[in-house]
């Protein structure tokens, strides 16, 4: 089963290629881990309260597995996390910005630069500190097509951002 | 031209007045209708006889401050068209002006509910390209002030977007007999459909009965789960006694349940389709689509052809044998416009009705050269194991152990869903033409998703655990009104050369997709 189209040659086509891309910053891999980790602490302390003040008497082996539930899944997180932070990375090119990620499921998302609604610069307060920052693109096309790209250096993510508005306002 | 000015300030029509005194009286009811309650369940209390009086006399007083509030309402609300804006001026105590430069208007819907229609009055919304809560509403007009405002305020913008060059098929301005442009709009509407009560009923019997049925029965146990926090000790008295009928009556019992049930279904969908879709009417012109149903609520749309993100149509082996399908018009969504606006759908469309939609909507429509994709095989067996095999293996785990007839169930469930994710696999076509992309899937129905290829927002290509075993991708693609076409586990070297050649169809199109 082979493409064909005769109003242009795939071959001449530009091509994504997986060396142009770039990796985020490396703070941003633990950043995530910090962040997954205060979800997990939240949790945490929230079953030590019920427990502290709620009276609840459970068998020793419900204890247990409500416990290893929960370390459980903050450690697969912290794997999904450190892996999958190596698979992300971005790649700004003339016509388009794109991004990709996944650690078990692969996953590419490219947005047109003259399908783009809107972009934003997002920092948390953590990644303020870490000197992080996130650029948000949307689309109209929900949420699922938007674009995010974490662990950008504010400085760079201003760049971009700057570049992006540029090529947009010559489409329009 | 019309009969009316709208350059000239003008109030809405006098039959307005019951309806802003209902309004007002509505909001009042809302909040304190508690207190309307306590006093009607004392009315006859002695203790309550002592200030019954007053009581009487404050609803009395209400009345009357919604009846002046109604009336000052009235006095003060003004819509105008001037230099370039649709103004309104509302307000007594607080004065509001209100104005869309034409530009920015979207959409212009007439709508009319029950009272509305008993007062032969209707309203006009317009909305902006803006976020919500800005559109224009004006609720009490009469119907042929309403369409004139509606077709002055379309020529208007059509000439305005004219002379500053943004209007894309400007051969459809004709001068005018004064020498004066004009545009043709509603007037030259051809219709396409009308359904009578007795399409209304065929669309009725081939709705998805079963689907209408399990609605009922949520509602029902939302309905007995309110129920039960309030009664609860009768209500499991009422239980035993219920479980001793029922294994008393056995099979005889429960098959006449489901037949109830089943009935039940049917006339919520009669019942469904009725309601929304009585009387309605589907009409033409050159560039975009008149809609208008309902049978309390009624409701009106024109669609510019260029709107329209995604043309869809589905069908079910009910359908088919009648010979009509339900099609849908997927508008653009704004995160902040309610859900329901953006896709319109219109039932009961014969074969030669939708093949004349077709055409409309895609001119260039070829069946000759279209590319064909399916999904690999794996795709199939993902499905079965997901629909079919996990929950058959929770549930045995749980039913096993205690009661081995638990395998009747379990066995066939697997057989079902081998049925379904077989049919579901058979029928999963992804298909690109030469400007559009035509997406097929259903098991037992089917379903037709068709988006031009310059419509596309965002292209997103995936490889799961299963997919990448196998060298296989699913590509994604993403329309405005939040439809999602796939082309489900295709090759990847055949996925990776479609995602680039989609992106370079999308970056090298001028047409605006809006």
């Amino acid at each position: 089963m082979e493409f064909k189209n005769d109003a242009v040659l795939l071959e001449e086509l530009p091509v994504i290629q997986d060396a142009d891309f770039h990796k985020l910053v490396p703070q941003q891999r633990w950043l995530s881990l910090l962040n997954a980790t205060i979800f997990f602490a939240i949790l945490a302390i929230g079953l030590f309260a019920a427990y502290f003040w709620g009276n609840i008497e459970l068998p020793l082996w419900a204890d247990w597995t409500i416990w290893g539930t929960l370390l459980f899944l903050w450690l697969l997180r912290v794997l999904f996390v450190w892996k999958g932070f190596e698979r992300k990375a971005y790649l700004l090119r003339e016509h388009d910005l794109v991004y990709r990620s996944g650690w078990l499921t692969h996953r590419l998302i490219t947005i047109p630069f003259n399908r783009i609604q809107h972009s934003e610069i997002r920092q948390s307060f953590l990644g303020r500190l870490m000197k992080i920052a996130r650029l948000k693109i949307y689309t109209a096309g929900g949420d699922q097509s938007d674009l995010s790209v974490p662990g950008l250096d504010p400085g760079k993510a201003s760049e971009i951002r700057n570049f992006i508005i540029r090529r947009v306002s010559e489409h329009e | 031209m019309s009969n009316y000015d709208f350059s000239q300030p003008t109030r809405q029509a006098l039959a307005g007045l019951i309806l802003f005194w209902f309004n007002g009286a509505r909001v009042v009811v809302k909040n304190a209708w508690a207190l309307f309650l306590v006093f009607f369940v004392n009315i006859n209390n002695e203790r309550f006889t002592s200030i019954q009086d007053y009581v009487y006399l404050v609803l009395a007083g209400l009345t009357l401050i919604l009846m002046v509030h109604a009336w000052l309402f009235y006095r003060y609300f003004y819509f105008s068209i001037e230099q370039g804006e649709l103004l309104i001026h509302k307000g007594y105590l607080k004065k509001v002006k209100l104005s869309i430069p034409f530009e920015r208007i979207q959409n212009i819907n007439i709508k009319q509910n029950l009272l509305q229609r008993f007062l032969q009055v209707v309203s006009i919304e317009v909305d902006t390209a803006g976020s919500s809560g800005k559109e224009l509403k004006i609720i009490a007009l009469k119907r042929e002030q309403a369409v004139a405002l509606k077709k002055e305020l379309i020529e208007l913008k059509e000439a305005l977007l004219d002379t500053t060059g943004e209007n894309e098929n400007p051969s459809e301005i004709v001068l005018g007999a004064s020498g004066k442009k004009t545009v043709q709009t509603n007037s030259d509407l051809v219709p396409v459909l009308h359904l009578d009560p007795v399409d209304l009923i065929k669309v009725g019997i081939a709705e998805n009965h079963l689907k209408s049925s399990l609605l009922i029965v949520a509602v029902l146990i939302g309905f007995m789960q309110q129920l039960s926090e309030v009664f609860q000790e009768r209500l499991e008295a009422m239980e035993e006694q219920a479980k001793l009928v029922l294994i008393g009556a056995g099979v005889q019992l429960i098959l006449i349940l489901v037949f109830v049930l089943l009935a039940a279904g049917f006339l919520f969908s009669l019942i469904r389709v009725f309601l929304s879709h009585y009387n309605l009417r589907m009409a033409r012109n050159q560039r975009q689509y008149a809609i208008s149903m309902g049978l309390f609520n009624k409701k009106e749309w024109t669609i510019p052809f260029r709107k329209i993100q995604v043309y869809e149509w589905k069908t079910n082996p009910l359908r088919d044998r009648m010979n009509f399908v339900t099609v849908y018009l997927h508008q653009a969504v704004s995160k902040e416009i309610h859900a329901q606006q953006t896709k319109i759908q219109v039932p009961g469309v014969s074969l030669n009705k939708r093949t004349q939609i077709e055409k409309s909507l895609f001119p260039e429509l070829e069946s000759s050269d279209y590319q064909e994709f399916r999904p690999n095989a794996i795709y199939f067996r993902r499905a079965w194991i997901i629909v079919g095999w996990i929950p058959a293996i929770l549930l045995s785990l749980n039913y096993f152990a205690i009661q081995y007839w638990a395998a009747i169930p379990v066995v066939s469930w697997l057989l079902l869903s081998y049925v379904w994710s077989r049919l579901n696999y058979r029928k999963r076509l992804f298909r690109i033409g030469r400007d559009l992309v035509q997406d097929r899937s259903g098991a037992i129905g089917t379903s037709w998703q068709w988006m031009y290829l310059y419509k596309i927002q965002a292209v997103r290509l995936r490889r799961n655990i299963w997919e990448r075993r196998r060298k296989l991708s699913t590509i994604f693609l993403y329309s405005a009104s939040g439809e999602v076409l796939s082309i489900p586990y295709v090759d990847s070297a055949v996925a990776w050369r479609l995602y680039q050649w989609f992106l370079y169809r999308i970056e090298t199109s001028e047409e605006s997709w809006m």
